[in-house]
């Protein structure tokens, strides 16, 4: 008798046709669901002799447990791949509906491999499984063509997920796109997508889900609902998404500007006053209290919805203060189904070397990259988008395209593993630079310190004297308690830095397995901690789940996805961070005059190598390490591997 | 008084919520499918919407009923009217939910017709939405500050 989770993995073999439904089991024995199966999927079948854009690259589509139910935040859900942008495993966390859909029609995951011949999308209804023309909706943008199958469906209910025109035409970094504003972003998974044909999954389900003690989890379900909506922070999440944060960031000098050079933006830049100006209504996932996404409607360009990172992308990132004129690029972005993050570094690699006489208009096809100068970068997105010109080199990613750019372009690509960073300070926060640098998919976005970054703040949010000594205080005892040492509140010290991002990594591998929203979690200052977590899922299965089996499950992916990509050749080598950080002192603000110390970087790699169980020389998981997680399998594996050269596991 | 379920699409952000409160609280499981809430997201105008039964005062669906399997409830001291279903007497012909204009009965396996009765005068789905979105209030209220929000926009006219 299955609970919470449905019992199905559904596999879609695209080049024969054929369906076929397979029990959850035993995967379920090592993770709970999401990206933990995914992840054992991918390493079961995509091992290093398959490119990303061959057909037996498979894209993983996984729920997890808590995804569909009442627990806040259940809407999420986890999408793997090997990635085209960076060759080693991608993986993205996507909201929205779809995810609950998909357990509504029967299924925990949707495996899809191989290559249609012609354009086609998938269509389930719960038993029904149908592989479609998808002639109708192939060159549509993300909206559109949602519209275009809802009404060929004949259901307005139904969920889909969509790739854009970018993905159709490889571009690696191309989301994969849902409902208004949920993607699959990062990783360039929409581009597998379309090397497999596949424009869209279409999806209805109609039955529910099985909860083995139901008055309890509905009682804990209520109980959280009420919490989040009592907690001080849920009326600023709520109302203003982070736009407040990022406030916070930019007095802080947490927020790079005009690609890293510095870290001072404008003071008191308004970001919530202008969300609160242009936007209006809130938009958000299944089940959600919070409800994180700003909704605008820009002129010119229509009604799009935007939250978090990007606001920093569209901005500081490329010099530009004109706040809707970025909005604007967003949505032609999120239309076309380009990655805003790598989109931006891209963009701002080119207008630093503009800036520094490195290349001229001539070589962007006579788009001037002029800093803020936002009509140039929509121009380039639809360049990248049709692969036309600069756009051609830029599709292919950001090593690539530096690699054939040259002139020196890799000095201002900052990536780590081909993915580029996120817009946040990795420079003189050497937290975040240890979370980015031994990041699995190649930024932090799991494996940030948030509690560096919280300390870092402290003093910056506006507080009035008595607030900012309490701040301090609750950070200084947290940060000691999590990092055995007060220096770990200090963005620029070392000390205690390894723990802090292996604390944080454990708790977000653990909500990327059961399904919840990262913004329900500590992470978002929000109650749904791995203890209420474990307490959701006892009575959701009907059988016992403590803390410490959530946090076992957590290592084990982290050390398994780790597996995975040194099976594809990663070392400690690709662990690390772009030249600037170590070379550039920061030229102004808070943290004038810092730059990152080389020797204590490769510290910090040897101390979280050693909390993880992973040989300090390649950074790849001893054999004791997968034994005690039983993944023995991969343990001989990857021995197997380096008997035959292919890769060094000391 | 006169209370009923007042929806406030400026503030649904369509998380469907109300939709797995709903379905668990009269079908005993979590199947938005089941609800009698329904909340349509609009992508072109990022509006949410949502549609339930509205208690008609003449209603369809009660006089089509051949079994008087629906009935209008009055109960004085809540200020509350209900149209309830009453499942002994319902045999599932399904005239209902043909008369209804606007699609607020539906029909599940176990047959007999599903759709909003405030639970009984404490509607679930209120409690669950987090944005204020639904709302359990006396009808009369929203419309007093709509009509002053006119008159406002009146006089800020006259003035210009």
């Amino acid at each position: 008798m299955w609970f919470l989770s449905v019992g199905k993995i559904l596999f879609v073999d695209l080049t024969n046709g054929i369906i076929s439904k397979e029990p959850l089991a035993p995967y379920n024995e090592l993770f709970f669901g999401g990206k933990g199966i995914n992840t054992k999927i991918m390493y079961d079948k995509v091992g290093p002799e398959v490119k990303p854009f061959d057909p037996d690259n498979v894209i993983a589509f996984g729920t997890g447990p808590l995804t569909g139910t009442p627990l806040p935040g259940s809407g999420k859900m986890d999408v793997s791949t090997k990635s085209p942008e960076t060759n080693i495993l991608g993986s993205a966390a996507m909201g929205g509906f779809f995810g609950p859909e998909l357990k509504f029609a029967g299924y925990d995951h949707l495996v899809i491999t191989g290559k249609a011949n012609k354009p086609v999308y998938l269509y389930i209804e719960n038993d029904y499984v149908e592989i479609r023309d998808g002639i109708n909706v192939w060159g549509k943008d993300t909206l559109t063509a949602q519209e275009i199958i809802r009404d060929e469906l004949n259901d307005p209910e139904v969920q889909i997920v969509t790739i854009g025109p970018a993905a159709e035409k490889l571009v690696v970094f191309s989301t994969v796109h849902h409902a208004l504003s949920n993607t699959a972003s990062r990783t360039g998974i929409g581009a597998v997508m379309g090397s497999k044909n596949l424009k869209a999954v279409a999806v209805r389900g109609t039955k529910g889900i099985k909860i083995a003690e139901p008055e309890k989890f509905l009682a804990i379900s209520q109980k959280i609902n009420y919490d989040i909506r009592q907690t001080p922070q849920h009326k600023e999440w709520s109302e203003l998404g982070v736009t407040k944060l990022i406030d916070y960031y930019y007095n802080a000098d947490y927020g790079p500007v005009n690609n890293a050079q510095s870290y001072v933006w404008d003071k008191n830049w308004p970001c919530s006053t202008l969300c609160i100006k242009y936007s209006y209504q809130r938009y958000g996932c299944f089940n959600c209290p919070i409800h994180c996404m700003e909704c605008y409607n820009v002129e010119g360009v229509g009604v799009g919805v935007m939250s978090c990172q990007p606001y920093l992308e569209i901005t500081s990132r490329i010099g530009n203060h004109d706040y809707k004129a970025g909005m604007g690029l967003m949505m032609h972005c999120q239309r076309l189904g380009i990655e805003n993050i790598t989109a931006m570094a891209l963009t701002s690699m080119l207008m630093e070397m503009r800036q520094r006489g490195l290349i001229t208009d001539k070589d962007t096809d006579g788009i001037p990259m002029e800093w803020g100068n936002i009509d140039s970068v929509i121009k380039l997105m639809y360049k990248i988008a049709n692969r036309e010109g600069i756009g051609n080199i830029l599709a292919d990613g950001m090593v690539p395209a530096a690699k054939a750019i040259g002139r020196g372009a890799e000095y201002y690509a900052h990536h780590t593993k081909g993915l580029p960073h996120y817009a946040l300070n990795q420079h003189s926060f050497v937290g975040q630079g240890l979370g980015t640098a031994i990041a699995p998919r190649g930024d932090y976005v799991r494996t940030s310190p948030d509690l560096e970054c919280c300390s870092g703040l402290v003093g910056h949010m506006g507080e009035d004297e008595q607030g900012e000594k309490e701040n301090r205080a609750y950070y200084d005892e947290k940060i000691t308690q999590v990092a055995g040492s007060i220096k770990g509140t200090i963005p620029t010290e070392y000390e205690g830095k390894a723990k802090m991002v292996a604390y944080a990594a454990d708790h977000n591998n653990a909500c990327d397995q059961t399904s919840v929203c990262k913004w329900l979690t500590p992470f978002f200052d929000m109650p749904i901690d791995i203890n209420i977590q474990a307490e959701a899922l006892t009575y959701g299965f009907g059988k016992e789940v403590i803390t410490e089996d959530i946090l076992t499950a957590s290592r084990r992916l982290e050390t398994l996805v780790r597996a995975y990509n040194c099976r594809e050749g990663i070392t400690r080598r690709d662990d690390n961070l772009p030249e600037r950080y170590f070379k550039e002192e920061i030229p102004s603000g808070i943290y004038k005059g810092f730059k990152q110390d080389r020797a204590k970087f490769e510290q910090t790699l040897d101390e979280y190598y050693t909390l993880r169980g992973w040989d300090l020389k390649t950074g790849v998981p001893t054999r004791e390490t997968l034994e005690k997680f039983g993944l023995q399998d991969v343990a001989d594996d990857l021995e197997k591997r380096a008997r035959n050269h292919l890769i060094r596991l000391t | 008084m006169n209370k009923g379920l007042c929806l406030d699409i400026e503030r649904c952000t369509g998380c469907k919520m109300c939709e797995l409160a709903c379905s668990m609280k009269h079908h005993n499981e979590y199947n938005p499918k089941k609800s009698r809430i329904r909340v349509h997201t609009f992508y072109e105008q990022a509006y949410s919407v949502p549609v339930v039964c509205y208690q008609c005062d003449d209603a369809w669906c009660e006089k089509i009923c051949p079994s008087g399997a629906i009935v209008l409830n009055v109960e004085k001291e809540k200020g509350v009217k209900m149209l309830q279903v009453l499942d002994d007497k319902c045999v599932g012909c399904k005239m209902c939910m043909l008369a209804c204009p606007f699609g607020n009965i539906s029909f599940y396996e176990d047959g007999k017709a599903n759709k909003c009765d405030l639970c009984g005068g404490d509607p679930e789905c209120v409690r669950f939405c987090a944005r204020g979105a639904l709302k359990f209030k006396d009808i009369e209220d929203g419309v007093a500050q709509k009509s002053k929000s006119t008159a406002a926009k009146i006089l800020a006219a006259t003035q210009k």
